[in-house]
């Protein structure tokens, strides 16, 4: 099923056809859309071969997850579903396909498969930002030249199948109820003319009963943006109940001032629903909000002159920082502390650390973003925000372990 | 075999549950011999959990019903304006 008439009546006139027939047990309407041109077919079967098939120096598992998480960041609904069974069928271990779809930095797979799916999902979303710190930082992750090459490739080989997908208006034909299922996304609608209006083909949300169309299949906040954004006012003050606390301490982080702070919440929220329009959905609301809400505070630094910079030069090259208080804390600091003296203790401290480890570990620790939405949310990539964490990290245990180790190993 | 400065390194992906399996075994063995080491991690984690349940930096129910009211009615007010703009 697709837009264009095939020419498809004897798929034995067709040898890559039979091909194809053989290897899914069935013709995909991906090619089947395309059988006016059987040669345009072949050409791209020997593309798929060499680029994703063929053995390179990643693994069929990386190339596959390359795959979906920029096939689910263009929303194409036939090359996810098609690609999640492909990976069920391969017998590929791992996290469900669904689950690296919808959001690969939540699953187990390894830290730097994750960084090379950031990278791959950056290059499909943001191709202008992408430099060469990006290349080196999956150097660290230690990919050669060869993975990040194929890397790239493959990210181009997903772009050219959604794009090819949604032109021709293929119907997902690879068991999509399951996929549909494991997403929490029923079909709705077997007819191509409304399906492909839809950004998830022929899925939409169903939320408490009602449809909706989706802002992002991830997002706890997607309901009430594109509420927000059909003219309800009751729904963008529901995300303002849920996210003034967290603006506010972002705007703590940065600028360190709670009249600042609380001053520029107002800002934030007025200019996130100035511009929720544009909110594409690649990032979850609260992130972008985030983002926000530090331009915000850079801006009100900026504008008292502050010199305590967030991009502060050769922190990432620091010497390693080395605990000098060693000693055992022999119990739990709760127990010896009431909730109020711990938090102002943690506060004035938080307080005291450079800029860049604050914002770092204020956002990862305190606000609770996962590191890969910390550096997302910071525009730095992810061994420069672990760097900045562990260095965070250990500056504020050792400014808080006079007070709490000692006593708490002197009880 | 890892050393003292290999788990410093490695201490905030252990902390953050990122570490491969290899790593982590590598930084699990050498912290069952090590206390220093131990002591690092031990105090590490309750700094951590101590950032995550303090409840820093709260805005009062008075100052966040206070600034969501102003955002709402700013909001309204910019929607009934003679330029009836959405928002979008």
């Amino acid at each position: 099923m697709a837009y264009l008439s095939g020419a498809l009546e004897d798929e034995r006139d067709f040898p890559t056809l039979l091909d194809i027939k053989a290897a899914f047990g069935f013709i995909p309407n991906f090619f089947r859309a395309q059988t006016l041109r059987p040669d345009l077919i072949d050409a791209e079967v020997g593309l798929i071969g060499t680029i994703l098939l063929k053995e390179g120096a990643l693994t069929r598992r990386q190339k596959e997850y390359i795959f979906l998480v920029c096939s689910a960041d263009n929303l194409s609904t036939y090359c996810v579903t098609a690609h999640c069974e492909i990976v069920r069928m391969l017998g590929i271990e791992g996290p469900e396909p669904e689950q690296v779809a919808l959001d690969h930095t939540v699953t187990n797979i390894p830290t730097a498969e994750k960084a090379l799916l950031d990278f791959a999902v950056k290059l499909n979303n943001r191709p202008r930002e992408v430099s060469r710190l990006d290349i080196d930082a999956l150097r660290e992750y230690g990919f050669g030249d060869e993975h990040i090459l194929e890397a790239v490739i493959m990210v181009g080989l997903a772009k050219f199948a959604n794009f090819v997908s949604f032109g021709l208006g293929t119907v997902p034909d690879f068991d999509s109820s399951r996929v549909a299922r494991q997403l929490g996304l029923e079909p709705v609608s077997d007819q191509p003319e409304k399906e492909m209006n839809l950004p998830f083909g022929n899925f939409t949300l169903i939320d408490e009963g009602r449809v909706v169309s989706p802002v992002s299949v991830i997002d706890d906040d997607a309901d009430l943006v594109e509420r927000t954004r059909a003219g309800e006012l009751d729904a963008f003050d529901e995300l303002v109940r849920r996210h003034q606390q967290r603006i506010y301490r972002t705007l703590m982080a940065i600028t360190r001032n709670p009249d600042d702070a609380e001053d520029g919440i107002q800002n934030v929220f007025l200019k996130a629903f100035q511009h929720i329009g544009g909110f594409q959905g690649a990032s979850k609301f609260v992130t972008w909000l985030t983002r926000i809400a530090i331009n915000e505070g850079v801006e009100r630094l900026r504008t008292r002159k502050d010199v305590d910079s967030l991009d502060e030069q050769g922190s990432e090259n620091d010497a390693p920082f080395r605990p000098r208080d060693i000693s055992a804390w022999g119990g739990n600091p709760e127990e010896m502390y009431s909730q109020t003296e711990l938090r102002h203790k943690v506060e004035q401290e938080l307080l005291k650390l450079p800029a860049k480890y604050r914002v770092a570990v204020m956002l990862r620790d305190l606000e609770q973003f996962t590191t890969e939405e910390t550096a997302e949310v910071l525009k730095i990539g992810v061994p420069a925000l672990k760097s900045r964490l562990l260095r965070g990290r250990l500056m504020l245990r050792e400014a808080l372990a006079p007070s709490l180790g000692r006593r708490v190993a002197n009880v | 075999m890892f050393s003292c400065e290999d788990v410093l390194a490695e201490l905030s992906d252990y902390l953050d549950d990122e570490l491969s399996d290899s790593l982590r075994k590598q930084v699990e063995a050498h912290m069952s011999h090590c206390r220093t080491c131990r002591a690092v991690y031990d105090s590490t984690r309750k700094t951590l959990r101590i950032v995550t349940e303090s409840g820093s930096f709260e805005l009062s129910e008075d100052v966040s019903s206070r600034v969501a009211s102003s955002i709402r009615a700013k909001i309204r007010a910019k929607q009934a304006g003679p330029s009836g703009t959405s928002g979008s």
